[in-house]
């Protein structure tokens, strides 16, 4: 056993560009669901002109069917804040952030509590870090709305450039790194670039119709297959098949049985996030799910999210009422592209991902009587 | 070292660290202040914005911008929050029945005094059908512990806001 926030001091005792060059070299990428190399992100901030920077781990966990943050802040609680004093140190930033979703406020006290050992632990010259509080929605987790949510604005995203590296909370040079991401520098500092290249293992949420839901640890290239059987131990209800999963969360891919064999990698799996269903459940289903979740959770800020959310939710009601399915298929399916193409975020433009991808692999099943 | 002002698309200069007023000091502790005040009261009224302006220096609109937007503040206020998930991963698990229940057994219960809500993803996916009572969680629900549950807290005189 290691002594408690060793990594920590030992990047103290590096130069910041000796901890980002490390970082780089390690391959670590951010692991929200956007997959930015990390390392780049805290360069592109340290080079930024400014006269503090800050850090903010991201833990506004939201995306529907991802629970392993949640999970890293219970279990791994030391590990992700050591990642957070690290990426300061590295950044050069005087103030940290733990933006904390105001469902998880139930975690606070334990936070605080590791947050005060870390600091009795700590080598001195700490930043003076902060746990905040955010008022929710799911919108706060990208990464400009939640830069406006922590200056009191609305949380609405801006157009990119500049980004938050440039001017972020309050023009700071600001990194936002996602709770996974930040929890597995330590281990880079600690062992070096070159075992986390070879011993990575990524977290996954498996939920849905399996026998045994939960966080799993897995190196990137695990089929799905192992993780729905192997781990989860497969499909839940005797006798149903496998009929799809949706890799990434609500926001991210479909994959049916043909996809069975396919490894899961930094390219494809999103956040982590696994939600299996069995042969019992319909696409319509789904995508209703998917549907009514980002017609409530868009912020409102540009239209083809605003109006597209809602069209798309109306046409699958009309759908699942029996009513001129094909036309209402169509009619989705133009909306969906728009969204794609000129929502302002990510949040628009993944919307109807998942109805997409429906609409794809189950092309059958939009036409079949209720 | 001073950080170069940023101009805006009209040539405005924004917000900078260095050059950072007074105002917007002030807005950023208005989220934490608004969050303080509907904890306390267990959800926002008018008043509690205006006091939380006049204590800020905000001008209203300005808190009310805020205060209009985000779940945390457009929630019904109650003493008790009991907020069922209903995202995919607890639909699969027949979330809808847990909160059809609750509907049920809350009308009426404790004066009034609970606001039951169906929400959005509360990261419980992987112990669904899940709910939260106040913030704290409970996992692997039936209709009937969900009542029990909600039942339980909702008559409890101990329980906080």
């Amino acid at each position: 056993m290691s002594l408690p926030y060793a990594a920590w001091a030992k990047a103290r005792a590096m130069a910041p560009t000796q901890v980002i060059n490390e970082v780089i070299a390690s391959g670590l990428r951010g692991l929200g669901g956007a997959g930015y190399p990390t390392g780049h992100k805290w360069a592109a901030a340290r080079e930024s002109d400014g006269n503090r920077r800050c850090v903010i781990m991201n833990a506004d966990e939201g995306e529907p069917g991802t629970f392993k943050d949640r999970w890293l802040l219970e279990r791994r609680t030391e590990q992700a804040l050591e990642g957070l004093l690290i990426a300061s140190h590295a950044v050069g930033a005087d103030r940290a952030y733990l933006y904390l979703r105001h469902d998880y406020e139930n975690l606070r006290r334990g936070l605080e509590r590791e947050l005060r050992r870390a600091l009795a632990a700590g080598p001195g010259g700490a930043p003076e870090v902060s746990i905040w509080s955010a008022p929710g929605g799911y919108i706060c987790g990208e990464e400009s709305a939640l830069i406006a949510s922590m200056m009191g604005r609305r949380a609405e995203p801006r157009p990119r450039p500049p980004y938050p590296v440039q001017s972020g909370l309050f023009g700071m040079p600001t990194v936002i790194n996602n709770v996974e991401t930040l929890a597995n520098v330590p281990a880079i500092i600690a062992k070096g670039a070159e075992w986390f290249r070879g011993n990575f293992q990524k977290l996954f949420c498996i939920s849905g119709d399996v026998k045994r839901r939960g966080v799993y640890e897995a190196a990137p290239g695990i089929s799905l297959r192992e993780l729905v059987y192997k781990k989860a131990g497969g499909v839940r209800r005797a006798g149903r098949k496998f009929k799809m999963a949706i890799v990434g969360g609500l926001s991210g891919q479909v994959w049916d049985a043909a996809d069975i064999d396919t490894p899961l990698t930094h390219e494809n799996f999103g956040n982590g996030a696994v939600i299996v269903l069995d042969e019992s459940r319909t696409a319509l289903e789904v995508a209703l799910n998917a549907a009514e979740f980002f017609r409530e959770e868009c912020c409102g800020a540009c239209a083809p999210c605003r109006q597209g959310t809602g069209v798309v939710e109306a046409l699958l009601e009309d759908m699942r009422a029996g009513k001129k399915r094909a036309k209402a298929l169509e009619r989705a399916a133009r909306v969906s592209r728009v969204m794609r193409d000129t929502s302002l975020c990510g949040l628009g433009q993944t919307a109807t991902r998942v109805f997409d991808g429906l609409r794809a692999k189950f092309p059958g099943e939009w036409d079949a009587r209720p | 070292m001073e950080a170069a002002p940023r101009k805006g698309r009209h040539g405005v200069v924004l917000e900078s660290v260095s050059g950072m007023g007074m105002r917007d000091e002030a807005r950023g502790e208005l989220i934490p202040e608004l969050l303080r005040e509907t904890r306390k009261n267990g959800g926002l009224t008018r008043p509690m914005m205006e006091r939380v302006a006049e204590r800020l220096g905000l001008p209203r609109e300005v808190v009310e911008e805020a205060a209009t937007f985000y779940p945390a503040f457009t929630a019904p206020r109650a003493r008790w929050h009991v907020r069922v998930c209903k995202s995919l991963s607890c639909h699969l698990e027949e979330g809808r029945a847990v909160y059809t229940a609750l509907q049920k057994a809350l009308r009426g219960a404790a004066g009034g005094a609970a606001a039951l809500e169906r929400v959005n993803c509360l990261g419980l996916c992987g112990r669904g059908p899940a709910m939260t009572i106040n913030g704290r969680a409970y996992t692997a629900l039936t209709p009937a512990k969900a009542v029990t549950i909600a039942l339980g807290r909702v008559k409890s005189k101990a329980g906080r806001l």
